[in-house]
């Protein structure tokens, strides 16, 4: 019972298969085809074998008609007597008013046929035949009241209609199983290209990376879709490697930190002194501190690259947030002994993602102010569609030969490797512009006196 | 005064945590370890406040601080999340929550948070026009502050700083409370520029010869009061 039940579960479900439904499909539209074939091609060979049937024992009755009409009675009779000795394929009856046989080959006339200038197919038992037979026949009726009947033998013409039918039908049931098989054929073709697109899939899922769906430069359909598969997974592997790259440096640099963390414990276990303790407890707070927030930073950068939170773009007047974010970080400039101003040349709107461009904003000024010199200056203005903010300072900047190194995830220079900071700055700060249509850029004074980056950010066209 | 506080949270370690911290200030905690559960109490017990985690076996936080909201029971809730992102604290918000915390958290933190989001639910929208500690008083209609008989001048920034210190009179208010109060941003400046403004607050409010009014609170962030 139960074993019936599960083939028929894999009957069901083998049905339920495309291929399955494929082939049926052809199948079907196979046998709709031949049998429309089939039943035109009858219809026709019918009408042409009746056309000329009829045309036959019509002309057989007309010639009698005409006989009677001009030369009388006498040669009618001989002409009915002659055809019923000459051809033995015909049939021919004369019936007085009353229907009494006045000549011919037929015991009576046969009830189903009515004279008229139509013919009828009727199937006859001639006078002295050993079997009825199929006539095709043509009657009227005389001016006198006598009816006449004449016929022909059709048994040649339905023979050719059934060997014209039983050729048909058995081309078509020929054909059914080179459908099955062309049915089949087409599946498979397809089939082994999914197959390739499937197993390239497979491989992948199990950790091949490297793997690509094999392409056969047509531009079909499937060669399309394994294109854009292949291209897929370029992507993801590029992500891959990226996150691989991220790992490795978020390891390296979450060791440094760790490492510390475990000294300061280590050392906090061997003393007695609360002073020292307390010492040793906020030191690693502000460690563990520093790693949630490389952390967040992480993910952030991450989340933005993945394309998150462009849908939290909103009209913002850039040139108030600047003002706001110099007046947060005002306070702490002065106690630094730096100095910060604003340089606004003009109000610029641009949709922008307040917090993440907050945070952007404040990576770069904390930059300024631990590793350059001299006055911090934000500047805005706006420039062929593109909103430009500038954080500079007066220090040297980054020298030019490192710049892309200084941009990279992670990159800290080992010259800063000194100095606090979890690397993850500029990198954020690059993935915020790119949130915002634009880039990070590093700017320089022509005079050597001052550097800084410039964000610049879609100032989208409204409408 | 002890208040009573749901803690929906599977964690058991973050849950006996917050528990010991919640019994030491006072309040009565209960705790549950699922969503059902959670849903279950929240809906009859009556509490002041709830900590809700936002994963949780049996139901989701989220699904369950809609399911509340949509019952029409508008206890305070503070949402609990491993999930730090911008976008996961909007969704939060938007979801009916009164605040949002990120794991891991300072108890402080989270203790400051309860009781401003009880006092705000417990407060109403009363109109106040004078602020006023100690010998401490703002007149936020004629933006006048004076330290007993002495007027001082602050800049606007300054003076919504301390209208907010006064405002959370007693309480501790952390620095990211102060951020997202003051300033209205979420971010993390790194650098602690918070405690850069509070120091030139305090130089200006409390004089040499004065009782300080701003108080620091190790580990946490700041308190004002006598």
């Amino acid at each position: 019972m139960n074993e019936r039940g599960a083939s028929r579960g894999r009957w069901t479900r083998r049905l339920r298969s495309s291929h399955m439904r494929f082939i049926g499909l052809i199948l079907l539209l196979e046998l709709l085809f031949g049998g429309a074939l089939l039943l035109s091609v009858t219809q026709l060979v019918r009408a042409d074998l009746d056309a000329a049937d009829s045309a036959i024992a019509i002309d057989a009755r007309d010639t009698l008609l005409g006989i009677a009409r001009d030369q009388g009675d006498a040669s009618l009779m001989s002409a009915v007597m002659a055809r019923m000795s000459d051809d033995e394929d015909s049939v021919v009856l004369l019936v007085d008013r009353t229907g009494q046989r006045i000549a011919g080959n037929l015991a009576a006339w046969p009830p189903n046929i009515v004279p008229g200038p139509r013919w009828t197919k009727a199937t006859l038992y001639r006078v002295g035949d050993s079997a009825p037979a199929p006539f095709g026949i043509a009657a009227a009726r005389l001016p006198d009241g006598r009816r006449l009947l004449v016929g022909e033998r059709t048994d040649q013409s339905d023979q050719i209609r059934q060997t014209v039918e039983g050729t048909l039908l058995t081309a078509l049931l020929l054909a059914l199983p080179l459908a099955i098989v062309g049915a089949w054929l087409a599946v498979h073709i397809i089939d082994r290209r999914i197959t390739h697109i499937a197993a390239t899939a497979a491989g992948v899922g199990a950790g091949d990376i490297g793997r690509r769906v094999p392409l056969d430069g047509s531009g079909d359909s499937l060669d399309a879709l394994a294109g854009a598969i292949n291209a897929m997974l370029d992507r993801i592997g590029e992500l891959l490697a990226e996150l691989r790259m991220v790992t490795d440096s978020i390891a390296h640099d979450l060791r440094s930190p760790l490492t510390r963390m475990r000294a300061r414990i280590d050392r906090a276990r061997e003393t007695d002194d609360p002073a020292m303790l307390r010492a040793a407890i906020d030191g690693i707070s502000r460690e563990a501190d520093a790693l949630l927030a490389m952390l967040a930073s992480a993910l952030e950068i991450s989340r933005m690259e993945a394309g998150i939170g462009r849908d939290h773009l909103v009209p913002t007047d850039l040139g108030r947030m600047l003002a706001d974010i110099g007046e947060l970080y005002e306070p702490l400039v002065d106690e630094r002994g730096r100095e910060l101003v604003l340089a606004i040349t003009a109000p610029v709107d641009a949709p922008a993602h307040r917090e993440l461009l907050g945070q952007a904003l404040s990576n770069l000024i904390d930059n300024a102010l631990k590793y350059g010199a001299g006055r911090v200056t934000l500047s805005l203005r706006a420039e062929s569609g593109m909103a430009l903010i500038g954080v500079a300072d007066e220090g040297e900047g980054i020298p030019p030969t490192r710049e892309a190194e200084a941009m990279r995830r992670f990159g800290r220079l080992d010259s800063a490797r000194g100095i606090a900071g979890a690397g993850l700055g500029l990198s954020l700060v690059a993935a915020v512009a790119r949130m915002h249509g634009g880039r990070v850029r590093f700017a320089r004074r022509d005079d050597g006196h001052g550097s800084g980056f410039v964000v610049e950010m879609l100032i989208a066209t409204a409408g | 005064m002890g208040r009573k506080i749901l803690l929906v949270e599977d964690d058991r370690t973050t849950a006996d945590f917050i528990l010991k911290g919640l019994a030491e200030h006072g309040h009565v905690g209960d705790h549950c370890a699922n969503g059902r559960d959670g849903l279950f109490m929240a809906t009859d017990g009556g509490y002041d406040a709830i900590i809700l985690d936002r994963m949780l076996p049996g139901m989701d936080g989220l699904a369950l601080l809609g399911a509340l909201r949509a019952a029409g029971i508008e206890t305070p809730v503070i949402l609990l999340s491993a999930l730090g992102s911008v976008d996961d604290r909007v969704t939060g918000l938007t979801a009916g929550s009164d605040d949002y915390l990120v794991k891991p958290f300072a108890f402080a933190e989270l203790l400051a948070r309860l009781e401003l989001v009880m006092r705000r639910r417990g407060s109403g929208t009363a109109v106040e026009t004078t602020l006023t500690c100690g010998t401490l008083h703002m007149d936020l209609l004629r933006r006048e502050v004076r330290r007993g008989a002495r007027i001082i001048d602050l800049q606007p920034r300054e003076f919504r700083l301390l209208e907010y210190l006064l405002r959370h009179a007693g309480q501790v208010v952390t620095r990211t409370m102060l951020l997202e109060g003051v300033w209205d941003y979420h971010f993390d400046p790194g650098t602690n520029v918070i405690d850069v403004h509070i120091s030139r607050l305090r130089r200006k409010i409390d004089g040499v010869d004065e009782p300080p009014l701003i108080h620091t609170v190790r580990g946490a962030g700041y308190r004002l009061g006598e």
